[in-house]
């Protein structure tokens, strides 16, 4: 079920009804609720995954208790690394057994060992990579001492299969969302009301800016050669702004419908457009998953303890591995190594956190030295791009080599006369907005409620005018 | 929790008003680049205003035709007219069954044909039939067959339509343009033809196979026309026009299609009722040209003779004015 469908339209309301009101005062209703609303969302996709989520659901929550129950750390640890492989290794099967298939056949032929493997044909199932995470962060914390492990089956598989965030994220660490299961959710007006401005403005960044996006970016990148380089330039930028109106806008939807049950999921993009450098861009990109990689990858391997060539190593370890995350290709890899090299100056040198606080904090305006790191940030995300676009390396260096020719400086031939406007709408939006959660957060809150309710019909209005009306999957479900 | 609900309704309430004001704002004083989900295609193709005007102003005729173009750039009624058979044409661009039950449930009565031949042809069955929806509600009065109709494609570009369609009718500004006769190659001729300039088709060679899927509401809303037929007693054939031989043998599976449609009824399929070449008699590849037009409005007349389908038709031997 996708947010941006009717289906959602009518689940939701269904839900938000059963949850408050045949839910009542009792904790357990309202998770037998959640869980199964969330199973219904699931397998509304495709029913037959739904026993992949409740067999990971089950191992965890094994592993949890028989972890509870032993004091004795090499059991601990083997408990932990059936966790791990049982994860990482549905994980494995259903996203990179193909890959690596087809990459260890390679090797050998090129070693003299022809060798011919099976290709499997398997499906995907929708955010696996998120909630495998998640599930893996319970068992990991449970492990490290963080917490206590679950008691209740049913407020667990709540947990892992919590509908606005099982298929894309926030991937939710189990020490912030397992214990709001845990304890009976008071419904709060003012919270379900910024939840639906959250949920508004994430669905407008989803079905107007990302998907009116996406053809344009379609059409150069499949074809590349046919356009000047300064076309291609400008789509690269347009699939930023894709991808970040499809997953901020689902995280937004997912974070705003969560606070309608009175959950509060972490934040997972802190307007990374604004970034003024690469460091600070990872700081407002994909929060959970940035920090899910910093907790659980980068600190064991030593993080930023250690001589800088232990920390060199392990920030390229983490920024390649989390490109493998998105998908069996080296082009992610290399998409995420890219990201590690413009990344390492700024450890090296130091300035990694330089920019922690706002961005041009009392000022309407940002100074023409942050608009031009700002810009030279966008520039350098958007030659990643390439990389996270290309079908494979080859292809990835034709369009490269097409970037950087002399149509460069040639007007740019993507004719979209609605998609301006509205993407200075969303810049205007999210600049005002900048030190709040979300856009609507606080924008327009002290008028009196016919202007800020015109405001948000507007905001329908162009929903209704510009969506576009073919059933756009969201990016990130592929992940 | 009960103020929330409330002011979620007043909210739904003030936005549906408020959008509505927006969206007719929008119609009005936006080019058409800017607002991609009002289209609003006043006469943009098909002559269908002016063939609504014409069909509102005509007397009854004996063969009414229903169909996509290859009904309305198929059947030339003054072929029918020089054999005694007055006709009308209600072929529209990419009209599917949805619209053929508005437009049964509009002009039956006015037309009281005496045989109804409707066009079949997969696209239309594949299709959701907004694309068709929008010409009619752009073009064609907004009354409760536009409303039903709007209700069961239930699409947004759809219920723009009809939002700003009815707007327009209730401030007395519908379709204010002169209705023209010609538009690029094509030519409005009264009774409902539209004739394409002569023009040769290049034949294409190999075109990829096509999987027949019909959609189960024009399926249903196929029915929905049959049963009305059958409650006014009005006879109908199905036919399927001819098409270049390429693109009739991309098709698979269109046989089942037929099976659902056709049983008891009587359905003609042309392609091989004339003898048709893709360079002499088409100018597309889904399209006769007007030689074509000739060969497949006689053999039609043949074959529903043949059938003694024409048999009754005395008393109304004049075209249609």
């Amino acid at each position: 079920m996708l947010f941006n469908s009717i289906d959602f339209a009518l689940f939701l309301p269904i839900v938000f009804l059963l949850y408050w009101m045949v839910g009542g005062s009792s904790l357990a209703r309202r998770n037998l609720i959640l869980l199964a609303a969330s199973y219904l969302f699931y397998g509304w996709w495709d029913w037959r995954f739904l026993g992949l989520l409740a067999f990971s659901t089950a191992v965890d929550f094994a592993v949890g208790r028989a972890m509870e129950s032993t004091a004795q750390q090499a059991k601990r640890k083997a408990l932990l690394a059936i966790s791990l492989i049982v994860n990482l290794g549905l994980l494995g099967f259903f996203k990179y057994f193909n890959f690596f298939a087809a990459e260890f056949a390679q090797a050998f032929s090129f070693l003299g060992m022809p060798m011919t493997t099976a290709r499997l044909d398997i499906v995907l199932p929708v955010g696996i990579s998120f909630y495998t995470f998640q599930t893996l962060s319970y068992s990991i914390d449970v492990y490290r001492g963080h917490m206590k492990p679950s008691r209740d089956p049913i407020a667990f598989a709540a947990y892992v299969a919590f509908f606005p965030q099982l298929v894309a994220g926030p991937i939710e660490r189990a020490t912030n969302l397992l214990p709001q299961f845990a304890s009976l959710r008071v419904f709060d007006r003012a919270k379900a009301t910024d939840g639906m401005r959250q949920m508004l403005w994430g669905l407008f960044k989803k079905v107007v800016i990302a998907d009116n996006c996406a053809p344009h970016v379609h059409a150069v990148f499949s074809n590349h050669e046919a356009y000047s380089a300064s076309t291609v330039a400008l789509a690269a930028f347009l699939f930023g702004l894709q991808v970040y109106g499809d997953f901020s806008g689902y995280s937004d939807i997912a974070i705003g419908c969560a606070r309608l049950f009175g959950f509060s999921l972490m934040r997972n993009f802190a307007y990374p457009l604004f970034a003024r450098d690469i460091a600070e861009y990872w700081r407002r990109w994909n929060i959970s998953v940035t920090t899910w990689f910093r907790d659980y990858v980068y600190v064991p391997l030593g993080g930023s303890r250690g001589p800088l060539l232990q920390r060199i190593r392990n920030t390229m370890i983490v920024f390649v591995v989390s490109g493998l995350w998105h998908g069996p290709n080296w082009t992610f890899m290399a998409w995420g190594a890219l990201h590690g090299l413009y990344f390492l100056p700024q450890l090296i040198s130091g300035t990694n956190r330089r920019f922690l606080g706002p961005i041009a904090p009392g000022r309407w305006l940002p100074t023409a030295n942050e608009a031009a790191r700002m810009l030279g940030t966008t520039v350098l995300v958007c030659i990643g791009h390439i990389f996270f676009l290309g079908t494979d390396m080859a292809d990835v260096w034709a369009t490269l080599g097409h970037l950087f020719s002399t149509s460069i400086w040639s007007i740019p031939e993507i004719n979209a006369p609605a998609l301006w406007p509205l993407i200075a709408m969303l810049f205007t939006m999210e600049w005002i907005a900048r030190d709040h959660q979300h856009a609507l957060e606080r924008n327009g809150l002290s008028w009196r409620w016919p202007m800020r309710w015109a405001i948000y019909a507007a905001l329908c209005f162009a929903i209704i005018m510009f969506m576009r009306t073919d059933e756009v999957p969201f990016f990130y479900f592929q992940f | 929790m009960a103020r929330f609900i409330i002011r979620c309704f007043a909210f739904v309430a003030f936005a549906a008003i408020f959008s509505a004001a927006l969206l007719i704002l929008w119609g009005e004083l936006m080019p058409r680049k800017l607002r991609p989900n009002l289209p609003h295609p006043v006469q943009l193709y098909g002559f269908l205003d002016t063939r609504l005007k014409e069909a509102d102003a005509s007397s009854p005729v004996d063969v009414l035709f229903l169909g996509s173009s290859k009904a309305y750039r198929g059947f030339d009624t003054r072929i029918w007219a020089s054999q005694g058979i007055s006709s009308f044409n209600l072929g529209s661009t990419g009209q599917t069954p949805m619209q053929s039950e508005l437009l049964l449930a509009r002009y039956l009565h006015r037309l009281q044909p005496r045989l109804v031949v409707i066009e079949v042809d997969p696209v239309p069955f594949m299709d959701e039939g907004v694309e068709s929806s929008l010409d009619f509600l752009a073009n064609g009065p907004i009354d409760r067959e536009a409303w039903r109709m709007a209700t069961r494609i239930n699409h947004l570009k759809t219920w723009n339509a009809l939002v700003f369609g009815a707007w327009q009718q209730f401030t007395g500004r519908r379709n204010p343009l002169p209705k023209p006769q010609r538009q690029g190659p094509n030519s409005y001729v009264p009774g409902g033809f539209t004739q394409h300039d002569p023009e040769n088709y290049q034949p294409a060679g190999y075109l990829p196979p096509m999987q027949c899927d019909p959609r189960p509401e024009q399926l249903q809303a196929f029915l929905r026309a049959v049963r009305m037929l059958d409650e006014e007693s009005t006879p109908f054939v199905l036919v399927t026009a001819p098409v270049t031989d390429a693109f009739a043998r991309s098709w698979i599976d269109d046989e089942r299609l037929w099976s659902l449609l056709a049983p008891g009824h009587v359905h003609f399929r042309m392609q091989d009722a004339a003898m048709y070449s893709d360079s002499l008699h088409f100018y597309d590849r889904g399209h006769l040209n007007q030689n074509g037009v000739e060969l497949f409005n006689r053999a039609l007349i043949d074959s529903l003779g043949s059938r003694g389908l024409l048999r009754p038709f005395g008393d109304r031997n004049q075209a249609p004015s």
